[in-house]
């Protein structure tokens, strides 16, 4: 209960970066996906079966603040989640460089599995361009940043969680 | 059967899930308008991004009252320098002017009602990075509707593609999924302009028309969505291949997408029948 009342918290002040952090500072012009970044962290340190639930809820946020098509990115988080819950343990999660290298991996999966949906409504859309130009570069920042994003996760999980962390 | 599905209730959540919201996403593309849920998202970020946007915008505005500050002394020597020429300039623009109001006053009476517009300011930007998509400061309750278009002095910004009562969603010419026929002003060719990460193209121009750099680009009002003769850029550049059977050229954007802060929504007239709002 703690940990899903944790991960809506995760999802909010995700929502708050996306509005604040995002529309001012970007990095090489990227716009980092905070709300990923913390379910994926979340997911690959507890791996319990509701976080691509809410994973759900997530991406349906990022389609209401993004295209609007509703659904597309909750389709994408929720696969990208779901496959982290069940590989997890291929991971070791307690190093951060491993971590770094899933958020990695799973975040050009989750661009790949978007874009690929996206593709199905609109052929027209250039998918290997946007994944080298657009999915790529944001797929190493988001690694490069996954230890502090970590960190932080840490001190939420001690905050909140406490000795069941 | 019932044991089959307590088995393999979680498989059957997840597909459950995925069918879900595969058929949620379906719905929404299809349907015009926005749907409840970015309606209530929107509606709650509404004042998070008002709020943040007028806090930049102080800070933004303090610091280049500064910065203009430091150089003030010497703009104004330069300024002193630049009357000077001007005051001689001014009296044979005063001659000319006498007669441009004169034309002006014919022109706009024969010309037609100028559209209406709704001014807005720019309050976000899609969160993504695959979409160029910017929110505006006008919704619903001061009537924009969804494919009403978005302008600046400069030219053709874009098109509302959701609404809600606060705040609407303004998908840029520069998205990938967005498609603007168009024409060349000199010589009335026509062609798509497509958005890219790079800017705009404007493909499918017959191969043995003759474009020239600099070439203006308009909007041609094919299609109803776009009105005709608004600006999008100029042509900075042609690829055409032997056996390719289109030309491509590749567009300066009328608009800098990276500067704009504030933009007009056209509310459309009778003429517009299928955006009219009676």
């Amino acid at each position: 209960m703690r940990l899903l009342l944790l991960s809506h918290g995760f999802i909010l002040i995700g929502v708050l970066l996306i509005i604040v952090f995002n529309n001012y500072f970007q990095l090489g012009g990227l716009k980092i996906n905070w709300m990923l970044m913390f379910l994926l962290i979340l997911t690959l340190r507890h791996s319990k079966m509701f976080l691509p639930f809410v994973g759900i809820l997530a991406g349906l946020i990022m389609d209401a603040l993004s295209h609007g098509i509703m659904g597309l990115y909750g389709i994408s988080f929720f696969i990208t989640l779901l496959l982290v819950s069940q590989t997890n343990k291929l991971f070791y999660a307690n190093s951060v460089f491993v971590v770094s290298l899933a958020v990695f991996t799973m975040s050009i999966f989750e661009g790949w599995l978007s874009l690929s949906i996206l593709d199905i409504f609109e052929p027209d859309t250039d998918k290997s361009a946007l994944m080298l130009i657009s999915i790529l570069p944001l797929a190493i920042l988001q690694g490069i940043l996954t230890p502090l994003i970590i960190q932080f996760v840490i001190f939420g999980e001690n905050l909140f969680l406490g000795e069941t962390a | 059967m019932f044991k089959f599905i307590s088995t393999y209730r979680l498989q059957f959540l997840i597909l459950a899930t995925f069918i879900g919201l595969f058929m949620l996403m379906s719905q929404t593309y299809s349907e015009e308008g926005s749907s409840r849920f970015q309606t209530v998202v929107q509606t709650v970020t509404y004042p998070m991004q008002v709020s943040v946007n007028s806090v930049a915008s102080t800070f933004k505005n303090i610091w280049s009252s500064y910065i203009s500050l430091i150089d003030v002394n010497e703009e104004n020597n330069r300024l002193r320098q630049q009357l000077q020429d001007m005051e001689e300039k001014m009296n044979q623009h005063i001659e000319n002017s006498v007669q441009f109001l004169r034309l002006r006053d014919q022109l706009l009476f024969a010309s037609k009602k100028t559209k209406e517009k709704i001014f807005a300011e720019i309050i976000g930007e899609s969160a993504d990075n695959t979409h160029d998509i910017s929110l505006i400061n006008r919704g619903s309750n001061q009537l924009v509707q969804r494919n009403f278009i978005v302008i600046r002095k400069e030219g053709l910004v874009g098109r509302i593609q959701s609404v809600s009562p606060f705040q609407s969603s303004v998908q840029l010419i520069t998205d990938h999924r967005n498609r603007v026929p168009a024409l060349i002003q000199r010589n009335r060719i026509r062609g798509l302009i497509y958005g890219t990460r790079e800017g705009l193209e404007m493909r499918q121009i017959n191969q043995h028309a003759i474009i020239k750099i600099g070439d203006r680009v308009i909007s041609s009002g094919l299609g109803g969505l776009y009105p005709k003769g608004l600006l999008i850029g100029w042509v900075n550049e042609i690829r055409h291949q032997k056996h390719e059977l289109f030309k491509t050229a590749i567009l300066d954007s009328a608009v800098d997408f990276n500067q704009i802060e504030e933009v007009f929504v056209i509310v459309p007239t009778k003429s517009d029948s299928h955006l009219f709002i009676d």
